[in-house]
């Protein structure tokens, strides 16, 4: 399985979190067809916000950081995002720009403003999580075609029904890389929103919990959740994120996904 | 005097364009305050050097094409206690950048080393400060157009390198005194006063770097002319009567050209980094026109673990060529704490450098280091000179 950058987490996660609201599906759906149901808005081309990341270790000492994101998947399928660190202010204007390419290598730039210039990077990082926050790319950025979904069953909290999907990775291999043996999702049966998820180890003892909280409407019946909360269950440590400003369709183009945009000075 | 003129106004038209900023309740001022203690441990003489630095930035956009940056330091270093490090405005226009004042051009792509980048004087005063360049006044004019970038340049003033002031840490023992031809004896020996370069528009240095940025591969060419910003001295053998002789030093600067390249390519788990310059000396007596490079790649061995590793060298025709090698090797030890090992061999010399290196963030605007920098090599080489001054160092650093 392929590991995308950390920082491309970000803008996966928003992508990849919206849900659009059942209208009419069939009633028996499959495990999968409910993930990619989570996953799927054909509407939406760009998306620009900001992000506040508390990361709070078991003590309950936290560390903020800022940023701005934008996100882009053109005419041609070809993702981009640039992301822009306005806290704290050792970091301030660093930047990362990646360009997910279909059917080429991918591009990722690292801007750091003491250095003055752009740095390429190498379009694949092995693991580790984001900025020191309780997130892994496996959590957030996995493709669901890595995984075998089934639908356990149909859940009822707080007078909602929720599917609970288990997803299993499809290899063995892909099991070690990823570091977990399976993860279960709360999906709403109604809107198709996600509640929760638990990443579960070999031993089915849980590892990680993230809740989806605060969902905001950004188009027609298209919900986004605006603050998740991801807890490591051994360590006690949680990271908090949450999106402000979210503005989807806003008409950005390849140019605003450019060396010059990376390199501007915050 | 011309020069100090010049960037007073700059100074007083950059303040006067962002007093409607400063009125701004959204204007933020940064800065880094950094505390060093430097310990030498030479078996004879153990020195402690103490330095504290506080930086502050002042950057924000006065409109939304244009945006202005004043970054001052303050210094317990005697040789200068306020420095202007950058102070300048952009403006944004629909393809093109101009920035106008005082700045940084980095060009190159290799880390450390870049043959290709002559327009910022080096600070010879902190030899391994993270950033060693001396700021210059200039305006530079970015036009971009697809994946291509065309980078102009233009510095109307010679800025030298700065060297140690007698008495300093870091001043070098001197070239060894020129041997005299033989049946002769020294009579009488001087060194003439270094002069700078005048002010004028001759003396004005360029640069031009057109540069692609595509999914394959990044590169650019390009050509700078200018000066040299380190001092060439001249050994002038006058024989007298009697078999006696003068030697009389004229140090001087040389202007240069340089046409240079780089690139950058990933191979998905590396990346690969080269950059090379062809150095043409105006006046060939200085030095023969030579070739400077830098080849190397980087890659993440392991989650945790991270390397990089240059190959540089001179190739000059009649001369020994040199060859060099740098490593730097970064350990995460946990999410915020970090070893590291950064090495340079030069393989001429057979001298070395290694600085190991361990921080932590205590916090997300507070972080300690300790490390050391020890020298090796023969007494006469770059390194093997300071091996008399290994030291060790410990840094505090608190931002806000």
């Amino acid at each position: 399985m392929k590991k995308k950058y950390n920082y491309v987490v970000i803008i996966l996660m928003l992508f990849m979190s919206f849900c659009v609201v059942n209208q009419g599906i069939a009633q028996e759906l499959t495990g999968k067809e409910i993930i990619e149901h989570t996953e799927s808005i054909e509407t939406l081309k760009d998306l620009r916000g900001s992000m506040e990341m508390q990361i709070i270790n078991k003590s309950g000492k936290a560390r903020v950081r800022e940023l701005t994101i934008i996100g882009l998947e053109n005419e041609e399928g070809i993702e981009k995002s640039l992301i822009r660190f306005l806290k704290p202010s050792k970091v301030k204007g660093t930047g990362f720009l990646t360009i997910s390419n279909p059917d080429g290598p991918d591009e990722s730039y690292l801007y750091l403003p003491a250095l003055g210039k752009p740095r390429r990077l190498s379009s694949e990082e092995r693991g580790g999580n984001f900025m020191g926050s309780d997130f892994t790319n496996e959590d957030m950025s996995s493709c669901h075609e890595d995984y075998e979904h089934n639908l356990l069953n149909i859940e009822e909290i707080d007078d909602v029904a929720y599917y609970v999907v288990e997803s299993v990775p499809k290899t063995e291999k892909m099991q070690q890389d990823v570091g977990f043996a399976r993860k279960l999702t709360w999906i709403s049966h109604d809107k198709f929103q996600v509640l929760k998820m638990e990443v579960l180890d070999i031993n089915g003892k849980i590892i990680r919990i993230l809740n989806y909280d605060e969902y905001q409407e950004i188009e027609k019946d298209a919900w986004i959740p605006t603050r998740l909360e991801m807890a490591t269950i051994e360590s006690g440590s949680r990271t908090i994120l949450e999106y402000k400003n979210i503005e989807v369709n806003t008409g950005l183009t390849d140019d605003d996904f450019s060396i010059r945009q990376l390199t501007r000075p915050l | 005097m011309k020069r100090n003129i010049l960037f007073v106004v700059t100074v007083v038209l950059l303040i006067c364009l962002t007093v409607p900023v400063f009125a701004n309740n959204d204007m933020e001022i940064n800065g880094v305050l950094n505390s060093r203690f430097d310990l030498e441990f030479d078996s004879v003489n153990i020195d402690p050097f103490i330095n504290g630095t506080l930086e502050l930035t002042i950057a924000n956009e006065i409109a939304s094409d244009s945006f202005f940056k004043l970054e001052a330091e303050l210094s317990t270093q005697k040789e200068q206690i306020l420095r202007i490090k950058e102070a300048f405005l952009d403006f944004y226009f629909k393809s093109t950048d101009l920035r106008l004042g005082q700045q940084r051009i980095a060009w190159g792509k290799a880390d450390g080393i870049n043959p290709t980048d002559h327009f910022n004087p080096v600070d010879y005063t902190r030899p391994f400060a993270e950033e060693n360049r001396i700021e210059i006044p200039a305006l530079r004019l970015k036009h971009y157009r697809n994946d291509w970038i065309i980078d102009m340049v233009w510095a109307p003033f010679f800025i030298p390198s700065k060297f140690p002031e007698p008495g300093s840490r870091w001043l070098s023992n001197g070239g060894q005194m020129p041997s005299l031809p033989s049946g002769y004896e020294l009579n009488d020996f001087k060194v003439e006063p270094l002069i700078e370069p005048e002010f004028n528009l001759e003396n004005s240095e360029y640069g031009i770097r057109i540069s692609r940025w595509s999914g394959t591969i990044d590169a650019s060419m390009s050509y700078f002319h200018g000066w040299q910003k380190e001092p060439v001295s001249h050994i002038n053998m006058i024989p007298l009567n009697a078999g006696l002789m003068d030697l009389i030093i004229e140090p001087a600067y040389h202007i240069i050209d340089v046409i240079g390249g780089d690139f950058s390519k990933d191979f998905v788990d590396y990346v690969v980094r080269g950059e090379a310059a062809y150095i043409i000396p105006e006046e060939e007596h200085v030095r023969n026109p030579y070739l400077s490079y830098v080849i190397g790649f980087d890659t993440y061995i392991s989650d945790k673990s991270y390397i990089n590793i240059q190959l540089f060298g001179e190739k000059e025709s009649e001369k020994k060529n040199k060859l060099g090698l740098t490593v730097a090797y970064q350990y995460d030890l946990s999410d915020y704490s970090q070893m590291e090992i950064n090495g340079v061999y030069h393989f001429s010399d057979n001298d070395f450098l290694i600085n190991p290196k361990y921080s932590r963030e205590m916090s997300d605007d507070f972080s300690f280091s300790i490390g050391a920098y020890l020298f090796f090599g023969k007494e006469g080489t770059e390194l093997g000179q300071l091996s008399d001054k290994d030291f060790m160092f410990i840094e505090l650093k608190k931002t806000f």
